[in-house]
């Protein structure tokens, strides 16, 4: 692959790996830095990719194995600050979208315990399945669908949705 | 907080921005990164990166690592020709004073060209090896000296494919590599012959 072409492949999918990194680690400069990780390590992967899966699976592969390793580095940076999370999300919505509406979900989903958050947003928000979560996640897939159950009860109940209809 | 318009969680979430562009370009950090030289080429990913994903036409791989692959093989093949040579003394007289003690060199072959300090100790080390290579019988002579005619030409093969695809870190591994064989050549060479050197003093 020449370098053009690995910008063309940047451009077409830093915005879910941007996304992704962003809902995991809640701060947008921490997000940035391992989306830069990310595509770094996915291009000195590419001699390694076998093709049984798709680009964006496999990034986002790359980019939650970069958040669980800054996670072991800077046990610090957990900290999250939805303040933060929030501008990054508003900046990003088209002109006209209901923002708030967004945003209220995204503090939710910001307020989650983080396991619950984790398997939330790659099984809910990124809709992957629960194998590829917990394979992932390096969690039992048992594991990942508790979290799931808990993850919607709790936000949920922030949304003011019953749980019934959730 | 509540948020009427979603009526279930899914709902909720299916409203949710998969893409969130992220405030400031990062491609040209990225960029630069891919351009030098990795401190380690391993995939940095780990079992998630050698997962999966498209396969990619690498073009100029298959020529880079056949010249790498007849380089590595090759090197081999010199050290134990240079060795066996050792106890054969039916050499020609020496022909210049006898310079220090080589002593084995890494050099770092990252942008050569532009390395005033790697061009000067690539160049006297090539002098010496010119030099020492007269000590040697003239088949010996000749094989270590095709030995190194296969070594710069996998050394340009790789230029050449760098040329296409300047930012591949696999292809600034195989030219670092192959430059540092081409160093190693030069200094084992010269480190074999001090003895003959020392004999004839």
């Amino acid at each position: 692959m020449e370098g053009q072409d690995f910008e063309a492949l940047y451009r077409a999918h830093v915005g879910q790996v941007y996304g992704l990194c962003l809902r995991l680690t809640g701060q947008p400069a921490l997000a940035e830095d391992c989306t830069q990780e990310c595509f770094i390590k996915a291009w000195r992967a590419l001699p390694g990719f076998e093709g049984r899966s798709q680009m964006a699976t496999w990034l986002h592969r790359i980019a939650v194995n970069t958040v669980l390793g800054l996670r072991r580095r800077r046990p610090g940076d957990a900290l999250r600050d939805a303040a933060l999370l929030d501008d990054a999300i508003a900046e990003a919505l088209p002109s006209g979208d209901d923002a708030p509406g967004t945003l209220d979900l995204e503090a939710a989903l910001d307020r989650l315990p983080q396991g619950a958050r984790d398997v939330l947003v790659l099984v809910g928000v990124y809709g992957h399945s629960h194998e590829a979560a917990a394979s992932m996640l390096g969690i039992a897939v048992g594991t990942s669908k508790a979290q799931l159950h808990r993850g919607r009860r709790l936000l949920a109940r922030q949304l003011g949705i019953g749980m019934e209809a959730a | 907080m509540t948020t009427p318009r979603f009526t279930t969680i899914e709902d909720a979430l299916a409203s949710l921005p998969r893409a969130v562009q992220p405030a400031r370009d990062l491609w040209p950090a990225i960029s630069r990164e891919l351009a030098a030289p990795p401190a380690d080429v391993a995939l940095a990913g780990g079992a998630a990166a050698r997962d999966t994903a498209p396969r990619f036409a690498l073009k100029s791989w298959p020529l880079a690592l056949a010249a790498s692959l007849a380089v590595a093989s090759l090197a081999g093949a010199l050290c134990w020709s240079v060795w066996r040579e050792r106890p054969a003394a039916a050499l020609v007289a020496r022909t210049a004073p006898a310079p220090a003690p080589v002593t084995a060199r890494t050099l770092v072959n990252f942008e050569p060209l532009h390395n005033a300090e790697y061009v000067s100790a690539r160049s006297d080390l090539e002098q010496v090896f010119n030099e020492r290579l007269k000590l040697l019988a003239p088949a010996t002579r000749a094989r270590i000296q095709a030995d190194l005619e296969t070594i710069r030409k996998a050394n340009a093969d790789i230029r050449a494919a760098l040329g296409k695809d300047p930012a591949s870190p696999l292809l600034l591994k195989l030219l670092q590599n192959t430059g540092q064989q081409e160093i190693d050549l030069y200094t084992s060479v010269a480190q074999t012959t001090e003895p003959m050197l020392a004999r004839r003093t």
